[in-house]
């Protein structure tokens, strides 16, 4: 019996000292060279790499949340609005007829590269009506959206590069942000929360597309926006005196149109005036 | 009998079109038309993000045109409007706001064409 117990006794005590040594070995056990390893497999860097998609993502589904019960951003709000107008209008604006590419916007893009503006993106949309005989409507950042009569251009025998200049004095009405400007109503709403009921939205939309309404049937623009625009016309053309002349031209036409076809009796009021253009483009003459 | 269920067989496998790829329609609204022109009539109106099969089309068609089935409607949309990847769609993204407009189907059906009756460009550095 006692020397079964010193057997027992002396067997735990050698098992105890083993147990010791091994742990002894995994403390001298050289970590670093596996992390090496495992840097040499590439393995961290692929869960890092992981581990950011996922970050990105999470961020990502958030802004998407988060945008949905918020306005359209300023880069977005207004390209979707003035199309959101054009549907409320089509039948008014008669825009959806068969056309053929008019080669318009072919000639109007040289156009601007010619005289320099680049990096401009516009989209122009032939209306069958005298009711609005061209309107640039607010965009995106760089974009533009044009609406040109057929019935105007028809009226006038329009060349491209009488339309084109016509469709820049538009362009540069938009860069100037006369068109919103005018809205007389509070924007700060855009890109922002929506704070509002459904009813209290669509009171809203209602509202936006009435100040569209008035801007373009109704207000225009006054003598001060179109001497800018027109000043502004004269220092793009000015170097090539060959457009500077056809611009001069275009306008001779148009103030004889607004003056003798009443279709066009509301042009004068919406951009006035072709006659005061002239004016303002005629060199002045020296008093002796 | 068995003449009949073979000429059904047949019909049905003549019939059935041969789908080369599966996209989506990536502008806001648009339509799908009866043939390769946007004049054409419209046959069903698609939204941003609707599935759209791409059918191989026995006749040679404009690049500019792909050959597609929407739904139960074959025919056609400008391939410049559709993507292999689901897009970001104004709709989704600005959910709250672009459901208080309210849009009726002649809201939808012309918010569809707009995009059709313009023409784009962008000017360019030489």
């Amino acid at each position: 019996m006692k020397f079964l117990l010193i057997l027992i006794i002396t067997y735990s005590a050698l098992s105890q000292d083993k147990r010791f040594q091994a742990q002894k070995e995994d403390a001298v056990i050289d970590y670093s060279s596996i992390r090496t390893l495992l840097k040499k497999d590439g393995l961290g860097e692929i869960q890092k790499n992981k581990e950011k998609k996922l970050k990105s993502l999470i961020s990502a589904k958030k802004n998407i949340e988060k945008d949905r019960s918020f306005y359209p951003s300023k880069n977005e709000f207004f390209s979707f609005f003035s199309k959101y107008w054009l549907s409320k209008n089509a039948s008014l604006l008669r825009w959806d007829f068969p056309k053929p590419d008019y080669g318009i916007a072919a000639h109007f893009k040289e156009f601007l590269e010619k005289i320099g503006l680049i990096e401009r993106k516009f989209s122009i949309m032939v209306i069958n009506t005298p009711e609005i005989t061209h309107f640039a409507l607010p965009s995106n950042p760089g974009e533009y959206i044009f609406i040109l009569s057929l019935p105007f251009m028809k009226s006038l025998d329009l060349s491209k590069e009488d339309i084109s200049l016509i469709l820049l004095e538009d362009m540069l009405r938009i860069d100037e942000k006369l068109f919103v400007k005018a809205i007389e109503l509070k924007l700060d709403f855009v890109g922002g929360q929506i704070k509002k009921s459904r009813q209290e939205l669509q009171v809203e939309h209602e509202k936006l597309l009435k100040e569209y309404d008035r801007i373009i049937f109704k207000r225009g623009f006054n003598f001060g926006e179109q001497f800018n625009i027109t000043k502004k016309m004269d220092a793009y053309l000015k170097p090539d005196p060959m457009v500077w002349s056809n611009y001069i031209k275009l306008l001779n036409k148009i103030n004889k149109l607004v003056k003798t076809n009443n279709l066009y009796k509301k042009y004068n009021k919406i951009y006035p005036s072709p006659q005061m253009q002239i004016k303002w483009l005629s060199p002045e003459k020296k008093v002796l | 009998m068995k003449v009949l269920l073979l000429t059904l067989i047949i019909s049905t496998l003549s019939m059935s079109q041969t789908v080369v790829a599966r996209m989506y329609f990536k502008d806001f609204m648009g339509h799908v038309h009866k043939t390769p022109s946007s004049d054409s009539s419209s046959l069903t109106a698609v939204q941003c993000a609707f599935k759209v099969k791409i059918l191989k089309s026995k006749d040679s068609i404009d690049p500019m045109w792909s050959y597609v089935k929407v739904g139960e409607d074959i025919g056609f949309i400008e391939t410049s409007r559709l993507t292999s990847n689901r897009p970001n769609c104004f709709q989704s993204k600005y959910q709250e706001y672009y459901n208080s407009l309210n849009l009726d189907l002649t809201d939808l059906y012309y918010l569809g064409k707009i995009n059709e009756q313009f023409v784009t460009k962008e000017s360019k550095s030489r």
